[in-house]
Parts: C-alpha cells; structure tokens; sequence
C-alpha cells in the first residue's frame, strides 16, 4: 500500500478500490488492508462517536444529491450501515467526516444516480465538452456583479445549485457547503486535485450563469444597482 | 486603477485559490497587489465571495430526521 500517501491514509485512493465499503460486493477487506481488530464494544463506541456526530451533514449532502427526501433516507441509512459492516477499514482519530462521505458518494453513483427522481436536465458530457474547450479554459468569466446576486434567498440559491449536472453539483457541495480541502475532495472523489480544480472553476461559472438568469429576471441587474 | 484585466481568466481562479483558503504566500500577495489595482480583480474577487457565502449561509441545511437516527442505531445493533 505504498501508493496512500501519509494524509488521510483512511480515506483510500482509486489504487485500492477492491478494498472499500463502497462496492457493495467485497464484504472481506483483503488481508493487505489496514485491518483494525475492534472488540464489539469498540465498533459500537467507533460508530457512535466518529460517525454519528456527521449524521446532519450526511443527510444534507444525501439530500443535495438526490434532492429527494426518501432517496435521503435511503442512502444515508446504507452508507451509515455500509460503514458499519467495514468499520475495520477505518482507523480511529483520522477523518471520518471525508471516509463517510466517499462511501456515501460511491453509494450514490453505484445505486441511485440511475433510479434518481432527478430527471437528467443537462448532458453532463456536452458541459464537460463545451467546458473543455480552449475557450472555457482561458476567456470564459461571467458578466455578474456581487450586488446582484446579494439579496438572493436560499431557494433561489439552491434551485439554481440543483440545475447542474450532479459532477458539478457535488463539488461546490463538498467544498463551499462542507468546507472540505481540495485534498480531501481528491480523496472522496477519486479525481487528481487538479481535476478538483478545474471542475470548481468550471462548476461555479455554470452556477453563476444560473444566478445571472434568476438576477435578471428578478430586476436585480446592474442598472438597478447603481 | 486599472479598468481591464488582460488576464482576467487566470486572475479568477487565482481568486477562487484564495477564497477556497488553498491559496499559496506567493499567490496571496500577488492577488492583494492586484486588489489595490485592479478594478475587474476587485469585483470579481467580491463575486466569488458572495456566491460562496450564498451557499454557505442562505441555503437551508437539511438535518437528519430522528427517526432514521434511531433506524440506523437499532439496525447496527441486530448486526453482530
């Protein structure tokens, strides 16, 4: 295992996917992995006091993602359960909070994203395509003032949040709501940090034109403001 | 005060580095040079703050309900 680098060593990299709770499928971690020899005492105490504390911020992200209540439920209660049954994986004092969050994320691709209420409003590789191009890369910045988007309320904010493609949508959740490093982002999502990078960026202008439309149409355009 | 950037592009996420709090000593200071400066990195700079204070402050966080709570909680314990 000499590919985990020395931060986060919990929360593991693509190299050792066979050995995550996040299948389903492998219910034995292999004997490479950092094993854990927790009495059932100690998975009980583990479960309580380094995963419970997350539960809100789980079902918040859970719900962000599916943007249903009982597509929510459901997938927190796997993911928590999921996390039980590999609590060995886990090593006590590292990060929790971004271990839960990855088995969550790989719960959602693997088991909801195709029966998502969701409908899928956006091709998610025509927007990677167009936001690939050259022109994404280097020109593209939107013409929004901060004064116009300031007295937009939270439902507005996320109408606006759930209107991207769910990539997109998961990054500025992870970082601007959760608050989780690039780094962390990295490991919860599998993708290099550069990758993390970029889909911000690319994410936030998306989500800016969003907010751009409801501002005009709501009169706050510079005009008014000035 | 500059009223054009000419790399407004790279200046933006530059911006988004500092406002992420993953910003380098280097980049800092080359961004407080530039908001000194630079009208277009000013504002795109109180942009980008506000939509991040948006999604942190105004949008309702959702907690999870109780019972699901004491689901999980009774499910673990019929585990071992």
């Amino acid at each position: 295992m000499a590919t985990i680098p020395e931060v986060m060593s919990d929360t593991p990299t693509r190299d050792d996917d066979q050995l995550l709770p996040d299948g389903g499928s492998n219910e034995q971690p292999s004997a490479d992995a950092p094993a854990r020899r927790y009495t059932e005492e100690q998975k009980y105490q583990v479960f309580n006091k380094e995963f419970m504390p997350h539960i809100d911020s789980m079902y918040n992200f859970a719900f962000r993602l599916t943007t249903d209540e009982d597509d929510a439920n459901d997938l927190v209660q796997d993911t928590y359960l999921k996390a039980f049954r590999f609590i060995s994986s886990f090593e006590q004092g590292t990060n929790a909070k971004a271990w839960l969050f990855r088995i969550l994320k790989n719960s959602f691709i693997n088991d909801y994203r195709k029966k998502s209420k969701e409908p899928a409003k956006v091709d998610y590789q025509d927007v990677e395509t167009t936001y690939n191009s050259e022109d994404a890369e280097t020109e593209h910045t939107v013409d929004l003032r901060a004064e116009s988007v300031s007295d937009l309320i939270g439902d507005e904010v996320a109408t606006a949040l759930n209107s991207l493609p769910v990539d997109f949508r998961t990054v500025i959740i992870l970082c601007d709501i959760e608050g989780f490093t690039y780094e962390e982002m990295a490991k919860i999502l599998d993708i290099p940090i550069g990758t993390v990078r970029s889909r911000l960026h690319r994410a936030r202008n998306l989500l800016k034109e969003k907010l751009r439309d409801y501002a005009s149409s709501m009169g706050y355009n510079e005009e008014n403001e000035e | 005060m500059k009223d054009h950037c000419s790399h407004q592009a790279d200046c933006l996420k530059m911006i988004q580095l500092i406002v992420d709090g993953e910003a380098t000593e280097q980049q800092l200071a080359k961004l407080k040079a530039n908001l000194e400066s630079c009208k277009p990195c000013i504002e795109m700079y109180q942009l980008e703050k506000e939509v991040k204070e948006l999604l942190a402050k105004r949008m309702e966080k959702k907690c999870c309900p109780e019972q699901l709570v004491a689901t999980i909680k009774s499910r673990i314990l019929s585990f071992s």
